[in-house]
C-alpha cells in the first residue's frame, strides 16, 4: 500500500509537468487503470487538453489508454451508440518471451526496436506508401513499441480489411501459386508454357522474395544445385536478366516447381514479425496513450522521431520520475541494468539500495523491491 | 472514348449518367416507369437484369431512366432484402458490360466510382485502401500475395479490376436506397406490386422460444432475415448462440439461408465446425467490442440472459437518451 502511494505521488509529479498531446482528442474514448487492472474505468471523454490534464492530475492513474477509434459520442454506451467514425491504424510490437524474465534485457529490447524500424521503413513507407509525417512511433513503456498511423486512406477500413493489413505484416496466407506458376502465352501462333516467378524489382513480397533469391544465387554452390550450367557467369547473367522480368525459364531447371517450392517455404518460415494482430484488427481498441506513464515499469510511453529510433534507449530516454535519490529494500534479486547515465545492480535480496527515483520505481513496480523509510 | 448515351445506359449509376439525365431533361414517362418495374422484378425475383438492345439509341434513354425508376421503387419499400438483391443484380450486370470494355473505359468507370485505378503497363494498379475495401476475402486476393508498392497494388489483371469495380458498384447502389422521398403515384403502385414478391420467411421451430433471446441475438436474427450482409464476427456469435441454445444444424442453416451470399455447404460446414470445437459464447464485452451489443442488459453473457431479470434493464437502456458525459474516474 505504501508503495502504491509513493508511485501515485510520482505519477502526480509527472503529470504536473507534462501532459500528453493527443491529436483529435475530442473524438476519442479514454480509459484509466490501476495496479490491479490496466483498464478499470473507460468510456471517458474530454473536450480539451485542459480537461484531460485536470483529470490526469486528479486521478494520477497507473495506466492511461485512449481509443485508436474516433467517435461522434466517445462516452456513449453501449459501443454502437458511440457512432464510430473511423480509426487510426495501430501496430503493437512486443519483445518475445525470452529467459531474461521480467527485467527485459537490452538484447531483447534492441531486437524488437530493429523490427519496429523495419516495419516502419520497409512496410509502412515503402509498401503502403504512408508519408513519414503520418507515422508516430512510441515506446510502449515496458518491452515493446507502438506505431500509430494517421493516414486518412485507412481511416474507415473495417476489421476485415485491417486483418488483411496485419496478415500482410506477418506474412499470413502467403501462397506459393501466386508467386511461382506456369503461364501460357501465345508465341508464333502456338501456346507456349513458361515458368514465371517473382522479380526482385516487383512490389510486395514478390520483390522481397525475388531479392532474397537473388542474394542466395550469389552463392555459386547454390546456383549449381539448381543447374550446373549456372556456375558459368555468362549463363548466370542471362538467367538473371530473365528473373528480373519474372521469367524463370531462360534455363531449364530440372524439377523446378519442387525446388522453388522448397526455397519459397524456407523463406516463408523466416517471416514472422512480432505484431499483436488483434491490436491492429480491433477497431475499438483502447491502447496506451503515447507519452503517458506505464504503471508496470514507471517509464513513459515516449514518442520519438522515426529517424531517431536507432538511438532510442528505453531505460534512459523513457525515464519519467527523475534522478532524485530514493531508498529501496530489495525483496528479490535484480540483475545489472543500464540506465545510460549510470548502472545499477546486480543486487541481492534483503539489501538496501539508494537509487535514482526512476530506477527505484522500476524495481518496485517489477516487484523486486519496496520503498524503504521516508523520502530522500 | 465516347461518353455517349450508350455508355450511360450501361453504367447508369455513374455521376456522369446522372448529369446526362439532368442536362437532357429526361422525364419519367409511364413507359420508363414500367421499364423500371421490369428491371426491379428481374433483379429481385430472378437475380438478373436483362441486357438492353444495343444499337437502338432510343432504347438507351429508356434504360437509363429505368434505373432511376427502379431505385425509387426499391427505396419506397425501404427493405434491406430488396436493396441487397437489387445491388447484387446491378453490380453483376455492370460487370458483364465491363468485361467487354477496352482498358481505358474500365479505368474511367473505376475512377468515376471513386476507385483509385490506373494503368500499370499492360496490367492495372489499384490504391491499397480501395483494394482492401472492394476485394473478396479469398486467398488469391490476399494483400500478402499482391505486388504492393508505394500504396498501389500492381500488376492486376482486368478480371480482378472488374471484380473490384463490381463490389464498388454494389456498395454505390446500396447507398442511399431507402431514403424517404415523394414518389410519383405510378412508382408507388409498382412498388406495391413489387412488395408482393417478398418471400415468406419461415420461422424455424426453436427449442427456446425466440422471445427469450437477448436483444443482441434478436437484432442479429432480424438483420439476417432481411438479407443484410452480416460481418464475420456477427455470424460467428450468432451461430455459437444458436448452437448453445440447442438448435440443430438444419435449423441454424435454415436461419442463415437468407444471407445475401448464402451457400448451404459452406454454412453447414461452419456450423458443424463451431459445434465440434465447442466454442464458448463471446461475453457481452466482446460482443460490444464487435459492435453488436445493442443494450445494457447487465447479463454479462448473452447465454445468461433471462428476460425476467435483464429484460427491464435492456428496455430501459434501449430507450434512454445517449450518455454523453464522461464518467469521472475517482483517483
Amino acid at each position: 500500500m505504501h508503495d502504491v502511494q509513493e508511485i501515485t505521488g510520482m505519477i502526480g509529479g509527472f503529470y504536473a509537468k507534462s501532459v500528453p498531446k493527443v491529436p483529435d482528442l475530442e473524438t476519442r474514448e479514454f480509459g484509466f487503470g490501476s495496479p490491479e487492472k490496466k483498464i478499470e474505468t473507460r468510456h471517458m471523454w474530454y473536450r480539451t487538453g485542459r480537461e484531460l490534464a485536470d483529470a490526469l492530475r486528479k486521478a494520477r492513474p497507473f495506466y492511461v489508454s485512449y481509443s485508436a477509434a474516433h467517435y461522434e459520442l466517445p462516452a456513449a454506451r453501449p459501443m454502437v451508440k458511440k457512432n464510430w467514425l473511423g480509426a487510426d491504424l495501430i501496430f503493437d510490437l512486443d519483445a518475445p518471451a525470452h529467459d531474461c524474465g521480467k527485467f527485459t534485457c537490452d538484447e531483447c529490447l534492441a531486437k524488437i526496436r530493429a523490427q519496429t524500424e523495419t516495419l516502419a521503413n520497409e512496410f509502412l513507407i515503402d509498401d503502403f506508401g504512408i508519408p513519414k509525417s503520418e507515422i508516430s512511433v512510441n515506446f510502449s513503456g515496458n518491452r515493446g513499441y507502438h506505431i500509430h498511423v494517421r493516414d486518412k486512406r485507412f481511416f474507415d477500413l473495417n476489421r476485415e480489411a485491417r486483418r488483411e493489413i496485419a496478415d500482410y505484416i506477418t506474412g499470413t496466407g502467403i501462397t506459393y501459386e501466386d508467386f511461382f506458376h506456369f503461364e501460357e502465352a501465345k508465341k508464333n501462333h502456338r501456346l507456349v508454357k513458361s515458368f514465371r516467378g517473382p522479380s526482385p524489382k516487383a512490389g510486395g513480397y514478390h520483390g522481397k522474395i525475388g531479392r532474397a533469391l537473388e542474394k542466395e544465387l550469389e552463392d555459386a554452390k547454390f546456383r549449381g544445385s539448381l543447374n550446373r550450367k549456372l556456375r558459368d557467369d555468362a549463363v548466370f547473367a542471362s538467367f538473371m536478366a530473365g528473373v528480373y522480368e519474372g521469367d524463370y525459364d531462360r534455363l531449364n531447371i530440372a524439377k523446378r516447381d519442387e525446388k522453388f517450392k522448397e526455397i519459397f517455404s524456407r523463406f516463408a518460415k523466416k517471416l514472422p514479425r512480432e505484431i499483436d494482430v488483434n491490436v491492429t484488427c480491433d477497431v475499438s481498441k483502447l491502447i496506451r496513450l503515447p507519452d503517458s506513464i506505464h504503471g508496470g515499469s514507471g517509464f513513459a510511453s515516449r514518442t520519438f522521431a522515426l529517424e531517431k529510433i536507432g538511438e532510442f534507449m528505453p531505460r534512459q530516454d523513457a525515464a519519467a520520475f527523475g534522478w532524485e535519490p530514493r531508498e529501496v529494500a530489495m525483496t528479490e534479486a535484480a540483475p545489472e541494468l543500464d540506465f545510460g547515465e549510470f548502472k545499477i545492480g546486480p543486487y541481492a535480496p534483503g539489501s538496501v539500495q539508494k537509487l535514482p527515483a526512476t530506477a527505484a520505481a522500476y524495481l518496485v513496480l517489477k516487484g523486486a523491491a519496496t520503498f524503504h523509510g521516508s523520502k530522500g | 472514348m465516347a461518353l455517349d448515351s450508350e455508355f450511360f445506359a450501361k453504367y447508369p449509376f455513374l455521376p456522369q449518367s446522372k448529369e446526362y439525365v439532368v442536362s437532357k431533361g429526361l422525364e419519367l414517362t409511364p413507359d420508363f416507369v414500367e421499364a423500371g418495374f421490369n428491371r426491379a422484378r428481374g433483379a429481385i425475383v430472378d437475380g438478373k437484369i436483362s441486357q438492353f438492345a444495343r444499337g437502338v439509341s432510343l432504347a438507351y434513354d429508356r434504360e437509363i431512366a429505368s434505373y432511376s425508376a427502379c431505385r425509387m421503387m426499391v427505396s419506397r419499400l425501404d427493405s434491406a432484402y430488396f436493396s441487397n438483391r437489387l445491388a447484387i443484380a446491378e453490380s453483376k450486370r455492370a460487370s458483364a458490360y465491363l468485361e467487354r470494355e477496352k482498358d481505358p473505359e474500365v479505368i474511367l468507370v473505376a475512377q468515376s466510382m471513386g476507385v483509385d485505378a490506373r494503368p500499370d503497363g499492360q496490367a492495372f494498379q489499384v490504391g491499397m485502401a480501395d483494394y482492401l475495401r472492394y476485394t473478396p476475402r479469398d486467398v488469391h486476393y490476399k494483400l500478402v500475395n499482391t505486388r504492393l508498392l508505394n500504396g498501389m497494388v500492381k500488376g492486376l489483371t482486368k478480371e480482378k479490376l472488374v471484380r473490384i469495380i463490381e463490389e464498388a458498384v454494389k456498395k454505390r447502389v446500396m447507398s442511399g436506397l431507402g431514403a424517404k422521398g415523394e414518389y410519383p403515384k405510378l412508382v408507388q403502385e409498382y412498388a406495391k406490386k413489387l412488395s408482393e414478391t417478398l418471400p415468406k420467411i419461415e420461422q424455424a421451430n426453436l427449442n427456446i422460444p425466440m422471445e427469450n433471446y437477448p436483444p443482441c441475438i434478436k437484432a442479429l436474427l432480424s438483420r439476417l432475415a432481411i438479407s443484410e450482409n452480416l460481418p464475420h464476427t456477427a455470424r460467428v456469435a450468432l451461430a455459437i448462440y444458436l448452437v448453445r441454445a440447442g438448435l440443430d444444424n438444419d435449423k441454424i442453416t435454415k436461419l442463415f439461408s437468407t444471407a445475401p451470399d448464402y451457400n448451404e455447404g459452406t454454412t453447414r460446414y461452419q456450423i458443424e465446425y463451431i459445434r465440434k470445437k465447442e466454442y464458448s459464447m463471446p461475453s457481452c464485452a466482446t460482443m460490444d467490442s464487435w459492435g453488436i451489443c445493442v443494450a445494457t442488459c447487465r447479463c454479462f453473457n448473452p447465454l445468461k440472459f433471462n428476460p425476467r431479470i435483464h429484460g427491464r434493464y435492456a428496455e430501459a437502456s434501449m430507450k434512454s437518451a445517449d450518455e454523453t458525459r464522461p464518467r469521472e474516474s475517482s483517483g
